[in-house]
């Protein structure tokens, strides 16, 4: 009873969601590589970088506004390693991973504080939320836009890892956290690059999601950020690559879920029935690294 | 070192919860000598967070307006100061029982509110078996009261704003065949939902239901749906948060049949996030700030935005701008007065005492009109207004009158 047009536009707007995903999931993904913790806090960081561009575009011009925004956002990601992480290092995994909850509701508190519970409206991207109309379709210009930037980033993201020195450092001391900081490598640098990192593509992704949706309210990064942390153990945690297909496969499987009226109200529950699936079959996810424990 | 200074801070933390301690319990006892110990508490029962929050502070404001026209009651000959006290049931069902708590345990002798069905659909037994009674402002699902001798409520019920909406679509706007769009899960929405579909169902008309879950941000594969079926109108009981979402996203994918909605969606910050985008959005109203011939009303709408543009909080709360009123203020407004009256009418602060009062209680002229309570507890009501959306403003469309 559907035309192709339909799919298309499901399609579509799954590659989208896909993508926003998938920008979230590579932060969770590095630091998990690196720190070996779940960085909870990574969703709020995603809702924060949100209301500092609603706060900010009050009084700048978008120009000034965007590039502001993800400096900040970098500098919070960063913060809350230096304040909430690093003081723990030598401490249990799980005080980190407890702290880690700790900052995520600290983040989620203060914004509701600040603002008063009220969503905000995001201000309007005119270059990004423009609407085309191609063949039957109407297509918004960022359900382009954010799928090649995501790729365009991730191709980045991977050159960086593999060709530069720093991102030699962060292979290193993902393979063997003690061992590379025998070998000289200045460990809190390299942890404080890949909060850089994970915060700055929060930040992309902060600016694409909520140009789209309009509006943030304080507790917005909750599902997003679960939804790609489904996507970075789906993918493998600590997989780039791997965080990023999950994401797509997450994002497109829950478009074509919720345009099915039967099982519409099932779209979350399919997301965490394939984290538990996931977990069952293949512990490490698709492109998961197998570790072999040395004794 | 180390340990010793961990301590010190240890203790200056203990130290200083134990000054704030004191020093809240000083401001209490100076409230209370100020009014001569003669205090009566009202609850305030409404959500100041999550999806809710704007509706609910509007409500508030409505609230407070009628404390500060009439800031006493009279039992027995004597003068009490009325108190409010508020409790955040933050639009969660699975949280409001916890507020509803607190008030019970402060010892309020009425409760007004909520915004949001669900929330007080949650809490209602909790009054109930406390015998506290409690007021709804426009939780318009009949759950609310029904089996409840303890809730009552000033706005119209679902029931009756859902054949309205649906009498509306098919008569006027010609949409015989909408989509329903309703978070699952949510009581206002699914309720409001079912009755508008019965009676257009009824009247020979279709409405078929899109569900979408709670905390939803993306609606490009309902307006998918919705554009691939053609149908010719879209009904979405839905929050204040969401509608905007729905509005834009359903006029970016190309879908112009109009959009309808309940009394949630009389709130100005849905036309200012929606922009030039909300064009032929229609909903159901308790109130109409234009309507002259409303004497109360009037009066009313004047005292009200003065009241707003004095303090920038309530300016903030009230959408930003002291000029627009939402149709839930007056609401509040009604239910304060309606739980002062019975106060007044009961001659005591028990809560029993109080809900007999309210079961007979008549008061002529208020905001959105004479009040009176069914036998469920329902204010009995046959009015309400259609607004629309131009140019940015919420503004009068037609009236319902049966």
């Amino acid at each position: 009873m559907h035309d192709a047009a339909y799919f298309i536009q499901l399609l579509l707007s799954g590659v989208t969601v896909g993508s926003l995903y998938a920008l979230i999931a590579i932060g969770y993904t590095m630091v998990y590589g690196i720190l070996r913790l779940i960085n909870f806090a990574h969703g709020d960081i995603f809702m924060m970088a949100g209301f500092f561009m609603v706060y900010i575009s009050a009084t700048c011009s978008l120009a000034i506004s965007i590039p502001l925004v993800l400096i900040l956002t970098v500098v919070l990601g960063v913060l809350i390693e230096k304040a909430a992480y690093k003081p723990l290092r030598t401490a249990p995994r799980m005080s980190v991973m407890i702290s880690a909850i700790g900052v995520s509701y600290l983040l989620q508190n203060l914004a509701t504080y600040i603002t008063g519970g009220i969503a905000r409206a995001y201000p309007d991207i005119t270059f990004l939320t423009k609407v085309m109309q191609v063949g039957g379709l109407s297509i918004k210009r960022i359900t382009i836009i954010t799928p090649i930037l995501t790729i365009v980033l991730v191709a980045i993201l991977v050159v960086l890892i593999q060709k530069t020195k720093i991102g030699m450092a962060m292979r290193a001391v993902s393979r063997d956290f003690e061992t590379s900081q025998l070998m000289g490598i200045k460990i809190n640098s390299v942890i404080s690059m890949t909060f850089v990192i994970g915060s700055f593509l929060a930040g992309v992704a902060s600016i694409l999601y909520f140009a789209n949706y309009g509006q943030v309210s304080p507790m917005i990064g909750a599902m997003p950020g679960l939804k790609a942390f489904v996507a970075a153990v789906f993918g493998g945690i600590g997989s780039i690559p791997g965080a990023v297909i999950g994401a797509f496969i997450i994002g497109i499987c829950e478009s074509f879920i919720k345009a099915n009226e039967n099982i519409a109200v099932f779209s979350n529950a399919f997301t965490f029935a394939l984290l538990i699936i996931i977990l069952l079959c293949k512990p490490n996810g698709l492109f998961g690294e197998k570790l072999t424990e040395k004794v | 070192m180390k340990k010793f200074i961990a301590m010190l801070l240890a203790l200056v933390m203990a130290l200083s919860l134990v000054a704030c301690g004191g020093q809240s319990g000083d401001a209490d006892n100076n409230d209370n000598s100020a009014s001569g110990d003669k205090v009566v508490k009202i609850g305030i029962f409404e959500p100041t967070s999550g999806q809710n929050a704007a509706g609910g502070k509007k409500e508030i404001l409505g609230i407070e307006y009628a404390n500060s026209i009439k800031p006493t009651v009279t039992i027995g000959g004597e003068e009490y100061t009325v108190q409010l006290i508020t409790a955040d049931n933050a639009s969660d069902a699975a949280k409001a029982p916890t507020a509803a708590q607190t008030l019970i345990s402060q010892g309020v002798s009425v409760v007004i509110g909520t915004y949001g069905s669900g929330c007080a659909i949650a809490a209602g037994d909790l009054f109930k078996e406390a015998q506290i009674p409690a007021i709804g402002t426009s939780c318009t699902n009949p759950q609310v009261t029904l089996d409840n001798d303890f809730y009552f409520r000033v706005s119209y019920i679902d029931p009756f704003q859902g054949a309205v909406m649906a009498n509306f679509a098919n008569k006027e706007k010609g949409s015989v065949n909408c989509a329903l769009i309703i978070e699952s899960g949510d009581d206002y929405s699914a309720g409001f939902g079912n009755y508008f579909q019965q009676e257009m169902e009824r009247l020979g008309g279709k409405a078929t239901v899109l569900e979408f879950q709670k905390g939803e941000t993306d609606f490009s594969t309902i307006m998918a749906s919705v554009k691939s079926a053609g149908y010719d109108g879209i009904f979405a009981p839905v929050s204040i948060e969401t509608a905007a979402m729905i509005i834009s996203q359903a006029r970016d994918a190309g879908i112009t049949c109009p959009i309808m909605a309940g009394d949630t969606w009389d709130d100005i910050s849905i036309a200012q996030r929606t922009g030039d985008k909300a064009t032929d959005i229609f909903f159901s109203a308790f109130f109409d700030a234009d309507d002259t011939t409303n004497e109360a009303g009037k009066a009313f709408v004047e005292g009200f935005k003065a009241w707003v543009a004095e303090d920038n909080t309530r300016i903030e709360n009230n959408g930003g701008t002291a000029e627009a009123i939402s149709s839930v203020t007056p609401c509040g407004y009604d239910a304060y007065m309606a739980a002062v009256y019975a106060i007044e009418a009961a001659g005591s602060t028990d809560g029993v005492a109080i809900r007999d009062a309210l079961v007979s209680l008549n008061v002529p002229g208020l905001i959105t009109g004479d009040l009176s309570f069914d036998e469920n507890g329902d204010a009995v009501k046959t009015y309400a207004v259609i607004k629309t959306i131009k140019d940015g403003e919420i503004v009068y469309y037609s009236t319902y009158n049966g």
